[in-house]
């Protein structure tokens, strides 16, 4: 295995479709390439700030920051109410179940479960708290991402906390609280001085790792996102497969802008965060 | 008390899900607002032991596509890293692996739609590995980064100095080390690709129709009972791999 | 026989060695004595080929061997770790050299029993390294080296991870055996004590530069290698 043979295939496995692909969609987002093309022109990418393609970008960025907060929230607040819970076997286990389950799946399953037809709704009915399907409020293909946000929250949510659990027994923090506390601390300020900052030291990278994540995702907003305004990915591929020619060009400058961010974002935590391990 | 409410209460968040995508995949109607589906009946099972559903055929197909994959990215994955590790100094060869895996898979297969059209893999099965092996040949060469430290180049050295071949290297070496590494690293892999839906389907044109595709059409369809059929099928395997070791599903592979 | 001839190494402008310049005879151990950084351990991987780019040649048994390829060179590396292969026996570890070179199955049985029994490891060679202790695995590591007999062993300070006791044990242990096998070797340290123990020939390396002592007294009367320091302080304690 020379040295030039390992490279070259680097490069061509990895980098250049990679290099091909934002090449492509950038020529076809300046109106280089495509089948209207009128030549060059920055218009598509100024359209990214008009109308839907804004309201999208929004959209993906309150679902994507809504998800990563209440996912990072709830594993917080059982971090710190159950935490000696989650070291028998079974409950720390049990952490794991959502981990298994494909994103499509999760979204259909969240679907049957919060629908006005769902689960939880023919429970209120029985309950009688509601009295028909129309009655229960809109959880899912919501204008809020709702449904959206709930399944985000529960696949990552779980993992946070495992992560969290980790970084808690790895850095010691147990220990750490009982200096501070032979030092006078109370607990209010062990959590707020010591093991929150430490705590998310760690978790910050991975923070913003799921936040990019989130905007991206396709799968669970395709089930329960409403029709407008959608995610990106889905408003990309639905701009691309359906209607209006003129919209192509316009989806390839997200698709490129999206990427560029995920590049540069990914960059950044990689070189800022060297040293320190997010796990 | 109030502790185990919670516990109780996160316990059945978890659980619940599971509980219904089994139970409606037992079922053939379930109107609102019965708690309870009538009937409930083996008859999807049936007809998926039997193959008359089709999701036999994409269960076979899924298995296929997603070994395949996870062998081709970690054995890939594997040399590719050695070389990054061994030859090259700059921290930007590592960085740029982490870039098609941060966007998101479906994303990049638009983006290089038109490559696949150009050369008529579109809508094929070997399109759709080819796209998946494009973001999990990078997760696997990350996830072995690490693995090439100075303990196994001292390793490699000592075989080398004291007259064997590369393949010496591998058997004693490497390999005795890493094949912990590389049974996780293939699971992994083996669970990106069988969780994959977007790519596969907008590669895949609908053609390729794996596990995922074949939930997306069933709810499409309006048969949730098919489509919880499908689903449980996917989760059978990474449930497996749960109880065999935990290692197989939380990734923890970002080696910042 | 080695001759190392004006070889000179830098890494990133940094001259690590200077014009090294020596000859070392068959079956005899050079000691090289030399603080960390020194560039002792450059200095033997630039012999085994896994260090590249460097300036002057080296000659092994007359041969030039600076084109070679690590494993064509007949230079065997030794770490401070032992790299025991951790899927192999005591017995299939020692033999590992002979089958790489494709001995047959009678004389590596053979070999490699007379070499447990060289390394006083009778009764351990079914063992997988984890059963072993410190000093165990060491033996082990050099018993693999020692049974091919390579034309130069190279030894990086392989002792300093054992406690006091192993480690002394072990110096006197791969003295013997090297005399036996007739090795010939490098065996670098920064302990003083270890290079007067083991070598015939000594060395001295400071900031990239080798000085070599024929026997052990020009060693000793040169007030450099801090030998004489050393004796006075521990005839001066009270």
């Amino acid at each position: 295995m020379t040295k030039k043979l390992i490279i070259t295939l680097f490069i061509a496995l990895i980098l250049l479709p990679l290099g091909l692909a934002l090449g492509y969609s950038f020529l076809y987002s300046i109106g280089a390439v495509g089948l209207l093309s009128d030549g060059l022109t920055l218009e598509h990418w100024a359209d990214l700030f008009r109308g839907e393609f804004l309201s999208s970008i929004l959209y993906s960025l309150w679902v994507a920051l809504a998800s990563a907060a209440i996912a990072l929230g709830l594993a917080l607040i059982f971090l710190f109410t159950l935490r000696n819970q989650f070291e028998k076997p079974g409950t720390y286990r049990l952490l794991f179940l959502p981990l298994t389950i494909p994103p499509i799946v999760v979204g259909f399953i969240i679907f049957q479960m919060y629908s006005g037809s769902g689960v939880l709704s023919r429970l209120f009915y029985h309950a009688g708290v509601v009295s028909g399907a129309q009655e229960f409020p809109v959880l899912v293909q919501d204008p809020y991402g709702i449904g959206i946000i709930l399944a985000h929250v529960f696949i990552v949510f779980p993992f946070f906390l495992l992560v969290m659990l980790n970084v808690y027994k790895n850095e010691n923090l147990n220990e750490i609280g009982r200096v501070a506390s032979s030092l006078g601390a109370v607990q209010k300020t062990i959590i707020w001085k010591l093991h929150l900052p430490i705590l998310m030291r760690g978790l910050f990278p991975l923070l913003i790792l799921y936040v990019i994540f989130f905007m991206g995702a396709y799968e669970i907003p395709l089930l329960l996102g409403q029709s407008s305004p959608q995610m990106i990915s889905v408003l990309i591929l639905e701009k691309l497969q359906r209607f209006n020619l003129g919209d192509i060009p316009v989806a390839y400058s997200m698709a490129v802008w999206y990427a560029l961010i995920c590049i540069i974002a990914i960059s950044f935590l990689l070189i800022k965060f060297r040293k320190k391990r997010a796990i | 008390m109030s502790r185990k409410l919670t516990l109780g209460i996160l316990w059945l968040s978890f659980l619940i899900p599971f509980g219904v995508l089994i139970y409606l995949s037992f079922s053939t109607q379930w109107f609102y607002p019965s708690l309870v589906a009538h009937p409930f009946t083996l008859e999807y099972w049936h007809s998926f032991f039997e193959g008359r559903s089709g999701l036999f055929q994409s269960t076979g197909l899924s298995v296929f596509i997603s070994l395949t994959v996870s062998s081709f990215a970690t054995a890939g994955g594997f040399f590719i890293s050695r070389g990054i590790a061994y030859y090259t100094s700059s921290r930007w060869w590592l960085v740029s692996a982490y870039f098609p895996y941060v966007i998101a898979p479906v994303v990049l297969a638009v983006m290089l739609n038109h490559y696949f059209l150009q050369i008529g893999l579109s809508g094929t099965i070997v399109g759709v590995m080819t796209a998946q092996l494009l973001i999990t040949l990078p997760y696997a060469v990350i996830f072995f980064y690490g693995f090439w430290n100075q303990n196994i180049r001292n390793f490699e050295n000592l075989v080398d100095t004291m007259g064997g071949d590369f393949i010496q290297k591998m058997r004693h070496a490497i390999l005795p080390s890493a094949k912990g590494l590389l049974v996780i690293c293939f699971f992994q892999c083996y669970l990106i690709s069988w969780f994959e839906y977007g790519l596969t389907q907008f590669i895949g044109v609908g053609k390729v129709e794996t596990l995922t595709i074949m939930v997306y059409r069933y709810v499409a369809e309006s048969n949730p009972y098919l489509a919880a059929l499908a689903g449980t099928l996917l989760i059978i395997p990474p449930i497996i791999l749960l109880f065999v070791n935990r290692k197989f599903i939380f990734q923890k592979g970002w080696s910042l | 026989m080695i001759e190392v001839k004006n070889v000179s190494k830098s890494f990133g402008g940094e001259h690590v060695l200077k014009d090294i310049e020596f000859e070392h005879p068959r079956h005899q151990t050079l000691s090289i004595l030399g603080e960390s950084g020194s560039g002792k351990s450059t200095l033997l991987k630039i012999i085994a080929g896994l260090v590249s780019g460097y300036d002057g040649q080296i000659l092994l048994d007359g041969t030039a061997v600076d084109h070679l390829k690590p494993r064509d060179r007949g230079a065997v590396y030794l770490y401070q770790e032992p790299l025991l292969f951790p899927h192999m026996t005591v017995e299939d570890n020692i033999a590992f050299g002979l089958e790489i070179k494709g001995k047959s199955l009678d004389t590596i049985e053979r070999e490699t029993e007379r070499m447990i029994g060289q390394l006083k490891l009778n009764g351990q060679s079914q063992k997988y390294p984890h059963q072993l202790s410190g000093g165990q695995k060491q033996r082990v590591a050099f018993g693999r080296a020692f049974i091919i007999h390579p034309k130069i062993l190279l030894l990086d300070e392989p002792f300093a991870s054992l406690d006091p006791g192993t480690r002394q044990e072990m110096q006197v242990l791969f003295k013997e055996i090297a005399e036996k096998e007739k090795i010939t070797s490098l065996f670098v340290t920064h302990d003083l004590k270890e290079a007067v123990m083991t070598g015939d020939r000594f060395g001295m390396m400071i900031n990239g530069k080798l000085k070599v002592y024929e026997n052990r007294d020009a060693f000793i009367k040169d007030s450099g290698t801090g030998v004489k320091k050393e004796i006075e302080f521990w005839k001066n304690l009270k």
